[in-house]
């Protein structure tokens, strides 16, 4: 909740350029639920603009949570950051 | 046309009624072929006839009014056929009377009771058929009883049975036909029998009707009963409370009923019975027999006496040999101590803090029975223990395979370390969900100590900054206290949600507040214990929902969490100077709580 309104505006900044977005997860400790209500909406805003927004490297926490909101079919999870170039090649 | 016409001549005296107008009417009608095939003039007499009895069966479609649809109807075939009279007698229910529903003529025979058996009358109704009598003087079952009791005279009769699906339960009478012509014919015949079948429909279908409203007023009455009875029982108290009852009716209404009570001095009174029977007597002497301890507890705090008194006034206005079954007793939460009397009822359970049992049978007969009785008072402590109050509608489940004391024993084991309202629910749930229909009320209650060993407090200023170290200090207490590490996880994001709202909601963003989180052990159940205090305004529970995540949006997903991962969250009464106090408690050994890969 304390970081999230700062994360909530670098990403929605970066959905707005129009360039696909991955997001790594790998160095996030923790995340609540309003992490991942900034998520959901950074996914809907790239839904809208037609680009792909991935969620990279998620740590065991983080993925409990996603699942916990039964959001990890909602999102598209990669393993690694490498995987996303990959997507987004 | 011709050949009917022919037929008409012939006067037979009885027709059965299978072979009435519409079979006719029905043969005649081109009901498939094109115009041209029509061999019915428009103008005949057998059209007129059809017209006839098509306006007369609209009549009925088209009213509500049964008595005054029938009473038209009749009038208008009595004019039809130029009758001087005519009347509808009905079966009574005790099938010993043919009753005059109403009439038309020149006498009034409204109400006019036939003994069913005798006449003409009940002839048309035994036979089920049409009875033309052309001169009554010649028929030994005429009653000449009616015309000489009064002015008028019978001269001939025509009568058609009412009857639905083969059984008739009444008829249609019409006599004396006038005019130039004054005798019935088979025509006159069949128009009759095909008003009676209009009528005998239309009266069956009313009386279902009524039957069908009032089975329902019944059904209604008998819920708005049922839903009194529950009201009768206590409210679900909060988790912090330590007694717990659940009530599950086999029908509509219980003879069943627990009840507990706070008395001014802390102590808590609480009862369990069951009432011999079913049905309406059951609940009524149920809703009296708790009424009486509601009120009573108040004043008689030893169980023993408050039985007696119960006693003494059930057994002076009981009747048909009801009785009543029944525990009531004392607890003290400050001491864990238990004083209970029991009149008959299955013996209380209590499972000890090291899941040994001990029974109590009763030694005293049931309520009801005989005034005067005295029934003795037992003590126990609970130290750490659960006391269990059980019917036997619990014990009996299952049918064949009946769960008796030593499957419920088995269940309070399994359910041994769920909060007081999910362990009764999850029996409950189990007992109702088995193939075999419940035969009787299932009811439970069970008293157990509330209090926790304290773990420790921690207190923050509302800012977000602080959740950091909440979810540290959350880690170690739990830690500490033997939590496996999934089930830390799941209490620091439980914690971290309860906490965020308060900073968001509570305190509306401000940083001024603070909220303080007292973490517990409850050694009985083997469960943590979470208290979340704050001194924001009071929230309004109704606000605290939890989302369906089918919607998609950002957001909304805190309460969601917590309720996922507690097993217990729930918003008490808080202690003095404090606005809010979130209950959550969770099993030490529940797992599968995140998917921590």
């Amino acid at each position: 909740m304390h970081s999230s309104p700062i994360a909530r505006k670098v990403l929605l900044d970066l959905v707005k350029t129009g360039s696909p977005v991955a997001v790594d997860l790998s160095a996030v400790t923790y995340m609540d639920s309003s992490g991942v209500a900034t998520l959901v909406e950074a996914l809907q805003n790239a839904k809208k603009l037609g680009q792909s927004f991935v969620l990279a490297a998620p740590t065991g926490s983080v993925l409990g949570v996603i699942k916990l909101a039964r959001l990890d079919k909602v999102f598209r999870i990669v393993g690694s950051v490498a995987e996303c170039d990959d997507l987004a090649a | 046309m011709r050949a009917w016409a022919s037929r008409d001549r012939v006067l037979p005296f009885t027709l059965p009624i299978s072979d009435n107008l519409f079979r006719r009417t029905c043969r005649a009608l081109p009901f498939a072929g094109p115009a041209k095939e029509c061999m019915i003039d428009p103008d005949s007499h057998l059209m007129q006839e059809i017209e006839f009895v098509a306006s007369l069966g609209a009549q009925f479609t088209e009213s509500i009014e049964l008595d005054e649809t029938l009473r038209n109807a009749t009038l208008r075939v009595m004019e039809h056929l130029d009758a001087e009279a005519a009347s509808v007698f009905l079966l009574n229910p005790e099938e010993t009377h043919l009753v005059c529903r109403f009439c038309a003529g020149p006498m009034d025979v409204t109400g006019l009771a036939v003994p069913f058996g005798k006449g003409i009358l009940s002839r048309a109704v035994i036979n089920n058929s049409l009875e033309m009598v052309l001169d009554v003087r010649g028929d030994k079952d005429f009653d000449a009883k009616v015309d000489e009791e009064t002015s008028f005279v019978t001269h001939s009769i025509l009568c058609a049975p009412l009857a639905m699906k083969g059984k008739p339960f009444g008829a249609i009478e019409i006599i004396n036909k006038a005019g130039v012509h004054p005798l019935f014919t088979i025509k006159d015949g069949r128009l009759l029998s095909a008003l009676a079948s209009l009528s005998a429909f239309a009266i069956h279908h009313a009386r279902m009707t009524a039957e069908r409203v009032a089975q329902e007023s019944l059904r209604q009455e008998i819920r708005l009963a049922g839903e009194i009875q529950r009201s009768l029982l206590p409210r679900n108290p909060e988790p912090r409370f330590p007694i717990f009852g659940i009530n599950l009716p086999a029908q509509e209404i219980s003879g069943d009923f627990y009840s507990h009570v706070v008395l001014a001095d802390g102590r808590i009174a609480f009862s369990l019975g069951d009432v011999s029977g079913k049905g309406i007597r059951a609940s009524m002497l149920m809703s009296k027999t708790i009424s009486l301890f509601q009120c009573l507890c108040k004043t008689t705090q030893e169980p023993g006496r408050l039985l007696a008194a119960i006693n003494d006034e059930v057994v002076e206005t009981s009747s048909h040999g009801m009785f009543v079954t029944m525990i009531a007793g004392i607890y003290d939460p400050t001491t864990e101590d238990v004083v209970f009397a029991n009149a008959g009822h299955l013996p209380p359970i209590l499972r000890k803090a090291d899941g040994q049992f001990l029974t109590f049978e009763a030694e005293m007969p049931p309520l009801g029975i005989l005034s005067g009785i005295e029934f003795p008072d037992e003590r126990i402590c609970l130290d750490g223990g659960s006391f269990y109050l059980y019917s036997d509608g619990v014990t009996e489940a299952g049918g064949e395979q009946e769960l008796g004391e030593a499957g419920l024993k088995l269940m309070l084991n399994e359910f041994a370390r769920y909060p007081l309202a999910q362990r009764l629910r999850n029996i409950v749930e189990r007992l109702s969900s088995s193939s075999q229909p419940l035969n009787d009320d299932i009811t439970l209650l069970v008293i157990e100590s509330a209090e926790s060993y304290p773990v420790g407090v921690l207190k923050f200023a509302s800012d977000p900054v602080t959740l950091k170290e909440m979810r540290e200090r959350i880690r170690e207490m739990t830690g500490s206290a033997g939590a496996a590490a999934e089930l830390i996880e799941a209490i620091v994001v439980a914690l971290n949600e309860a906490c965020m709202n308060v900073i968001q909601h509570g305190y509306q963003g401000s940083a001024q507040g603070e909220y303080e989180l007292r973490v517990g052990h409850h050694n009985g159940r083997d469960a943590m214990i979470f208290e979340l205090l704050d001194h924001a305004p009071p929230i309004d529970k109704a606000n605290i929902k939890s989302r369906s995540l089918d919607d998609l949006r950002p957001g909304g997903l805190g309460v969601h969490f917590i309720e996922q991962l507690m097993d217990e969250m729930e918003f008490c009464a808080p202690p003095e100077g404090y606005g809010n106090l979130l209950y959550m408690s969770i099993r030490m050994d529940k797992k599968n709580l995140l998917e921590i890969s």
